[in-house]
């Protein structure tokens, strides 16, 4: 390429470009940089002096009384709230649903009350919802017979089945089902021991020589939860007394001390006399959905052997099924009972024999 | 040592106080008893007195004792006629003697006007009180239903368990050479009693299902002309209506817990599907969609799964599923073919047939999977259908040498089995809910 006078284009253009590019560097080298954007913060000057009157106060201004707290506002209502029921009230369990007036065998129907299964009412009224069948007595026909009626095999239209109408004068005749023995919530326990602890008292104070000056006080700091159970039970306090100062005060068990003389070869024998004795007596028909459910009974037999008071389930459910359960754990005891006790093992009968606890699980 | 309390240290914390009031109180003196093996509640009924509705009465609640496996009637003929008068408090102290648990006494007598009255008393032997009792009036006609709900109040008390006496079954009744039979649906008493028949037998029917809240059934028939279809029939009337119109085959319904829906499968070409249709509304919701056979579907009794059997792995296998479809997990992997799944009324098992080794089972097992126990075993045994109160187990049973087959029933623990007496062949048993 070369560059000709006579056409002097190019070299026009190209110094004109040169100083657009000069020129250009020159003006951007020196415009100012943008400024940084500042953020708007809104404040409140607050001078000293402001600051001082704003928790001043004023002398001539009238006192102002707190007003009412939110958790106070309750009082001032009409209707003022119950009382707060106490633990016992609070954990005492709902009646049995058929808790009605147990009527004596020999007494007349008159005084039964209405029956909760099945009740005429509500079969009345399932039957007004229904269709009503066409042919509405040919199924009696079927009733009176115990056997199939393999006759009526012959007939060809179908025959529905008529639902009986139950008249209003199905009667319960239930007697209420004995209350299940609440659960001892620690309030309750509390009190019972205290019961307990007052009637021990009664007989130290008959039959022992009073401890001397200051060892109530010993015995009540030594009073604490875990000792709870071994006030109700007599062989723990029997065990108990062979120890330390606990010698001083009055005994809860058995006169002659058997505690340290049961080994733990007899307890084991004893207990598995008892295993034998009421293992036949426990059914297990009733394990049926509820096999997860251990009854726990606690019963007191007599040196005789024989059953003293009534048996106790300790672990009482509302499910019928457990209940059910619970009521074969104690027919189990009962029918089982009373239960011979060998020579050998009545010198332990404190320790072993007078109170039992036993779980009655499912076979596995 | 440090001790981080992390929610499981105080949940065992909290479990351990939870547990503080029995096992602290009797710490090492529980005797733990565990119990002997199966053995039936004893009771011992008093016949009941009045007219000859009495005997009846006693007959049908002692017939239904004895079927009941949990309740064993004892035999009282040594007490003399009169241990057990029902207005009195019976002798408890003879009844102890025959090992009776409880003793239950009672009237039946007719008081004019076509009309019954029945009463019983139910004595706890060991305790000496009356422990239930009740009174029902009715017409005569329903003689045989006063019984079995009086059966029913009498085992509900002693065990605890919802009562099946006063309950039905639909089957299908099978008559005529074995290479052309007929068919037809029949319905009775749980015992065998009052068989009526609902269909006349010119088209074959099969897996008849009981709605479980209202006189309905479902089921599947079928003729040379049609194509099977699945059917509703209301049993009051012996109306009937086609559940769906769809191109193809449609079988093995069921009715969901509610009573609302019926799922069912329908065959399209080479692959089954579960389909749920509304009853009201008849809109329809396909619940699978594989190139395999999916079939006998069962419901949850909440409604929420769906248990089925499916062929897609290979083997015929019981797979669980949400009800609205999808996510199926196969839960049954012991050898053989599992099929027939039937979701207990209590929610705890699953019944299902079972074939294995050349035998057909009937068998139960958790909705896991697991626990798997055969209840009984033969050449053909199929099709359970559970109790109302998910403790006994109906099926028919082919003994084969070309007989026909019949309904047994056994209990979930396949403890005791026996015959229920039907009026000739008979399959598909489907038990109904209480009536009461």
């Amino acid at each position: 390429m070369r560059f000709s006078r006579s056409k002097p284009g190019v070299i026009v253009s190209l110094a004109a470009h040169i100083g657009l590019f000069i020129a250009a560097m020159t003006l951007f080298a020196t415009t100012d940089k943008f400024e940084d954007a500042a953020e708007m913060i809104p404040i409140d000057v607050v001078s000293d002096s402001e600051l001082n009157s704003v928790v001043k106060g004023e002398r001539t201004a009238k006192e102002v009384k707190p007003g009412p707290r939110v958790d106070k506002l309750a009082d001032k209502q009409d209707t003022p709230p119950e009382p707060p029921l106490n633990q016992a009230e609070k954990d005492k369990p709902a009646p049995p649903q058929q808790a009605q007036k147990l009527p004596e065998p020999s007494s007349s129907s008159e005084a039964q009350k209405l029956s909760s299964p099945p009740t005429p009412e509500k079969q009345q009224e399932a039957k007004t919802a229904e269709p009503k069948p066409a042919p509405a007595t040919k199924d009696k026909t079927a009733t009176e017979d115990e056997k199939p009626e393999i006759e009526e095999a012959e007939v060809i239209k179908p025959k529905p089945p008529k639902r009986p109408k139950f008249e209003a004068e199905t009667k319960d005749i239930t007697p209420p089902t004995p209350k299940p023995p609440p659960r001892l919530k620690a309030d309750e326990l509390a009190k019972l021991l205290e019961n307990k602890k007052k009637l021990e008292e009664a007989d130290k104070a008959e039959k022992e020589p009073k401890p001397k000056s200051g060892e109530e006080n010993t015995l009540a700091s030594k009073f604490s939860a875990s000792s709870i159970m071994n006030l109700l039970t007599r062989e723990a306090a029997q065990r108990r007394a062979a120890t330390g100062q606990e010698l001083k005060t009055a005994s809860l068990g058995a006169p002659e001390g058997a505690a340290d003389k049961l080994s733990a070869t007899m307890e084991s024998r004893i207990a598995a006399y008892i295993h034998d004795h009421y293992h036949p007596c426990w059914a297990s028909a009733l394990s049926l959905g509820g096999a997860t459910f251990a009854p726990v009974v606690e019963f007191h037999l007599s040196r005789e052997g024989a059953l003293e008071g009534r048996p106790q389930l300790m672990n009482p459910s509302n499910n019928p099924v457990e209940q059910a359960r619970g009521e074969q754990a104690l027919q189990a005891v009962r029918r089982c009972s009373p239960m011979k006790i060998p020579d050998d093992f009545m010198p332990f009968y404190d320790q072993t024999l007078r109170d039992i606890t036993i779980r009655f699980q499912d076979s596995h | 040592m440090t001790f981080l309390l992390t929610r499981r240290n105080v949940a065992q914390l909290i479990a351990s106080l939870a547990v503080t009031p029995i096992t602290q109180a009797h710490a090492g003196r529980i005797i733990e008893l565990h119990g002997g093996g199966f053995q039936p509640v004893s009771i011992a009924i008093s016949p009941f007195v009045g007219d000859d509705a009495a005997q009846t009465v006693t007959s049908i609640i002692n017939n239904n004792f004895k079927r009941s496996v949990f309740l064993k009637p004892v035999d009282i003929s040594a007490l003399g006629p009169n241990a057990a008068p029902p207005d009195q408090r019976p002798d408890l102290a003879a009844f102890k003697t025959i090992d009776a648990q409880y003793v239950l006494t009672g009237r039946a007598q007719r008081i004019g006007e076509g009309r019954l009255k029945t009463e019983f008393r139910l004595f706890d032997v060991t305790t000496g009180e009356q422990i239930s009792g009740q009174q029902y009036a009715t017409d005569s006609a329903n003689i045989r239903r006063v019984a079995h709900m009086l059966s029913d109040a009498v085992f509900t008390r002693i065990t605890g368990e919802k009562g099946f006496f006063d309950t039905r079954i639909v089957f299908v009744d099978e008559s005529g050479a074995k290479d052309n039979r007929k068919k037809r649906l029949a319905i009775m008493d749980q015992d065998g009693a009052n068989v009526h028949y609902l269909t006349h037998g010119e088209e074959l029917v099969v897996t008849p299902r009981f709605s479980p809240s209202s006189q309905e059934i479902t089921y599947m028939a079928f003729s040379a002309e049609d194509d099977p279809k699945v059917l509703l029939m209301n049993i009051e009337n012996s109306q009937r209506d086609i559940v769906g119109n769809f191109p193809g085959m449609t079988f093995s319904p069921r009715f969901s817990p509610d009573g609302q829906k019926i799922i069912m499968s329908l065959s399209q070409g080479s692959s089954t599907n579960l389909y749920a249709m509304d009853i009201r509304s008849r809109a329809t919701t396909r619940l699978t969609e594989t190139t395999a056979i999916d079939t006998s579907p069962s419901y949850s009794p909440d409604g929420s799964q769906i248990a089925f059997e499916s062929d897609r792995g290979g083997s015929q296998q019981i797979y669980i599923m949400s009800a609205s479809g999808g996510g199926a997990k196969r839960i049954s992997f012991g050898g053989g073919r599992y099929s027939t799944p039937v979701w207990s009324p209590k929610g705890d098992y699953i019944a299902f047939t079972k074939q294995s080794g050349g035998n057909f089972s009937i068998g139960v097992m958790k909705t896991d999977g697991t626990g798997e126990r055969i209840l009984t075993e033969g050449f053909h045994n199929e099709g359970p259908t559970w109790s109302p109160n998910g403790l006994f187990i109906m099926f028919f049973r082919e003994a084969g040498g070309g007989g026909g087959p019949k309904i047994y029933m056994v209990d979930v623990f396949g403890r005791s089995e026996i015959i229920v007496p039907t009026p000739g062949y008979a399959s598909d048993p489907a038990w109904g809910p209480l009536q009461g």
